[in-house]
């Protein structure tokens, strides 16, 4: 079958060079890496470990998250509950995990180790999982209300529904097994005190060892291994099966509804609960103190504030607009967001180390550009991913073709406009990102230009949790603004 | 002729050296820094001072890579890794400053002046009142029943001050002392603040670390005292140096000594560290005279002794 618009006039495997080229950042890391690359035979267990759970923490929350669409689209979920679930994802996962340590710990649970790792991590990316899943789900709805017409009951009609599932749920499974492979924030937090460790806090404890002959080398070899198990959801591609344009819904149900309000206070109370008491409460005298006004007083806030938002709107908007460039060319796009992925995942302390042993010597070093190159080159794929989606769009496209549009006309009047809600998706799934990202600029922002995610690191290692907590609830406050305001 | 151009442009460039830019790579808490700028460039406004703060191990690993990439930055350096300085200054990578400041202990400008310490940090035993009623007075002591069991302390793997307790106290009490917490239950957090947090909430009855963070948390008013061990508190380097690439030397050096004066010391002082100058006032709450032991990082077989001992990973 041959891909509507551009393709034919793409045989020449443009992807590979350009591949290349966006590899660099890693390359430098391979080359840094191999020598090293044999003596992390020692670590095999803490790699087949990471592998091990973040393809869990994968499982449990694709369950929650199609669980959650399913009663969100069956339910006629509006904007306010969906805002009020999607909140959750906004604050930095190393916030998430406090914020679940501390909830729990009033309740008297004590939560740690792997069940605390798996709870934090399928709390936070259920949001990002369900709203990747939406779309799909209310089309596979569709279907099932068809088979239901049909007079399919029951394991008939979950055969009807479930297998057009199967792609776009191996396409998200892969998104949110890059996000849990690569995330240090919850592992640090709830890991270390039970001596569970993955590859992005081992590579990070290699980084800063006192006792490693080549500490750059050594963690850019761990570097390797996150990129070799991030290899099979690199490969995951998606084919577009659904051609429904309005999916037909079944009636509306308002327990399910219900169930969906539930999950979302439930699930937002058991992080919210935790940070709202550090910035409101003084922890240890009780009194009512909030924090807001220290937390925004801090020398660094406000700039903080102003270059994170800058940046990620920057980087956003590029982002996208890269995405949609690209979406005609599906061989292009998926050939390099196999790179791009790799730079996703990578811990954002050795993407960065790669920037500066390759960009020191130029320039740009030390100037804001530097940053937002690294959001560029760590987002990206999340960008492409976001606009893969789409069912329906090919066949629009080449229905335009077949009534005489050309390919650029095809694309711009019925192409891209299917797009937009995965637009959407795409823009809330980086804005918040970028704007609260740490690790990345933890290590290259430009002296002087600091970012919120420096803000929020300063805070916690300047002992000021509760000024952190308060950020955090900031941060989420504005997110919870842009949420509301959505197209519907 | 040509000679002369050259030397014309190295005056030049001293010339505008004098009104030049500054770049510091630092681990020290970000209002800190900007106290002790603020109050540089009051003194020396045509000085302009760019700050690069980040955790120890992001200024250490980033400037590893510039180091490899040929185009190291700052002019001056200053986190709690004594380790990595030295190696830098047996690069001959450190410009060597003579200690002239009148009163300055001259123990603290290390390598006769390759780095300084500027002010002191400790770390102590933290307790928290609230879980922990009577109290341990030495190192030893937390060897007794119950406290190893409420007991924790920040990983060397990522801290350097834990690495200054480790190294130390198994030279002092043999390496025995971390084998008998463990097996009363002491526990690994994986940094200061966040162990200082959990320990405040009540997580833990007692914590080894640093004295700085547990004053800062009292005066919010946690319910924690710190404890300066009888046999002595470990005495944390967290020195300050020029770089030799520095194209500022002159500058750079005028800020490391504007950090030994009266003004700089009272506002370390009033940040909750000690003062390294004699006669500077000392921070508020604190003992007016501690028992301090020089710190000795863990070396790596004892590091590695202590990893196998804890299931820790490096």
């Amino acid at each position: 079958m041959t891909r509507p618009g551009f393709s034919r006039s793409l045989s020449f495997p443009w992807h590979l060079p350009l591949a290349l080229a966006l590899a660099f950042p890693f390359l430098v890391l391979f080359v840094r890496g191999l020598p090293h690359f044999p003596s992390t035979g020692r670590d095999l267990d803490v790699i087949l470990f990471s592998l091990v759970l973040a393809g869990l923490g994968t499982l449990l929350t694709l369950f929650l998250a199609l669980n959650l669409a399913v009663l969100g689209r069956a339910g006629r979920v509006a904007g306010g509950w969906e805002a009020l679930l999607l909140l959750g994802y906004l604050v930095p996962p190393f916030v998430t995990g406090m914020g679940l340590l501390f909830s729990l710990g009033t309740l008297g649970v004590r939560i740690q180790g792997v069940p605390g790792i798996l709870l934090a991590w399928t709390l936070h990316y259920a949001p990002l999982a369900y709203l990747l899943l939406k779309p799909q789900v209310g089309l596979a709805l569709g279907l099932l209300t068809t088979a239901r017409v049909h007079g399919a009951t029951g394991l008939r009609a979950l055969r009807a529904f479930l297998p057009p599932l199967f792609p776009p749920l191996l396409v998200v499974g892969g998104t949110l097994y890059l996000a849990l492979l690569g995330n240090f924030g919850v592992p640090a937090v709830l890991g270390l005190p039970e001596r569970v460790y993955v590859l992005p806090t081992l590579a990070y404890a290699r980084l800063l060892s006192p006792v490693a002959q080549d500490p750059l080398g050594e963690a850019a070899a761990l570097g390797l291994w996150l990129a070799l198990l991030a290899l099979p959801a690199v490969l995951l591609t998606q084919n577009p099966l659904l051609e429904a344009k309005e999916p037909l819904l079944p009636p509306s149900r308002p327990l399910y509804r219900l169930l969906f309000a539930l999950y979302s206070v439930a699930a937002l109370a058991l992080v919210l609960l935790g940070l709202l008491r550090e910035a409101l409460q003084n922890p240890y005298t009780g009194r009512w103190d909030p924090a807001f006004a220290q937390a925004l007083g801090l020398p660094l806030v406000q700039k903080g504030l102003r270059n994170s938002l800058l940046l990620a709107l920057v980087a956003t908007g590029l982002l996208l607009l890269l995405g949609l460039a690209l979406r005609p060319f599906p061989r292009l796009s998926k050939g390099i967001r196999g790179v791009l992925d790799i730079h996703y995942l990578l811990p954002g302390t050795l993407l960065g180390v790669g920037l500066i042993l390759l960009l020191a010597p130029t320039p740009l070093y030390g100037t804001p550009w530097l940053l937002l190159l690294a959001y560029l080159l760590h987002f990206a794929a999340l960008a492409l991913r976001a606009l893969e989606g789409g069912p329906g769009v090919e066949g629009a496209v080449l229905a335009g073709r077949v009534h005489g549009l050309s390919p650029g006309r095809a694309w711009w009047r019925l192409g891209y406009p299917l797009l937009l809600p995965y637009l959407y998706a795409g823009a809330l799934l980086i804005f918040p990102l970028a704007f609260a990202e740490i690790t990345l600029s933890a290590l290259l922002y430009a002296p002087g230009a600091e970012t919120v995610g420096v803000a929020v690191l300063s805070a916690l290692n300047g002992g000021l949790y509760r000024e952190a907590s308060a950020l955090g609830l900031i941060l989420m406050g504005v997110a919870a603004l842009a949420l509301l305001g959505r197209p519907r | 002729m040509k000679r002369l151009l050259i030397l014309a442009g190295m005056a030049l460039s001293v010339g505008l050296a004098q009104g030049g830019t500054l770049t510091l790579y630092t681990s020290e808490i970000l209002a800190d820094v900007n106290a002790l700028v603020g109050a540089f460039r009051a003194q020396n406004p045509e000085v302009q001072v760019q700050v690069f703060r980040s955790g120890t191990g992001e200024v250490v690993a980033k400037l590893r890579a510039e180091l490899e990439a040929g185009n190291p930055q700052p002019d001056l350096l200053w986190f709690a890794n004594e380790d990595f300085l030295r190696e830098l200054a047996g690069k001959g990578l450190l410009r060597r400053i003579p200690p002239t400041v009148p009163g300055y202990p001259v123990q603290f400008a290390h390598g006769g002046g390759l780095y300084y310490e500027v002010r002191l940090l400790y770390n102590v035993i933290a307790v928290n009142t609230q879980r922990v009623r009577e109290v341990p007075a030495s190192w030893r002591d937390l060897l007794k029943p119950p406290f190893p069991s409420l007991l924790a302390m920040p990983d060397p793997n990522f801290s350097g001050a834990a690495l200054a307790t480790l190294g130390t106290l198994s030279q002092r009490l043999g390496f025995g002392f971390f084998e008998t917490l463990r097996a009363g239950g002491m526990r690994i957090e994986q940094s200061n603040p966040v162990l200082q947090q959990k320990l405040a909430r009540g997580e833990y009855g007692l914590a080894i670390t640093t004295d700085f963070g547990v004053r800062q948390e009292v005066a919010k008013g946690a319910p924690l005292a710190t404890v300066y061990p009888r046999d002595g508190a470990i005495l944390v380097p967290t020195p300050i140096a020029v770089t030799s690439w520095s194209k500022n030397p002159e500058l750079a050096t005028r800020f490391l000594l504007f950090l030994l004066s009266p003004e700089a010391q009272r506002l370390f002082t009033e940040r909750g560290y000690y003062p390294v100058m004699p006669g500077a006032p000392k921070p508020k709450g604190s003992p007016p005279q501690v028992v301090g032991i020089r710190a000795r990082f863990a070396d790596p077989e004892t590091l590695s002794r202590f990893n196998a001992l804890f299931g820790l990973r490096r």
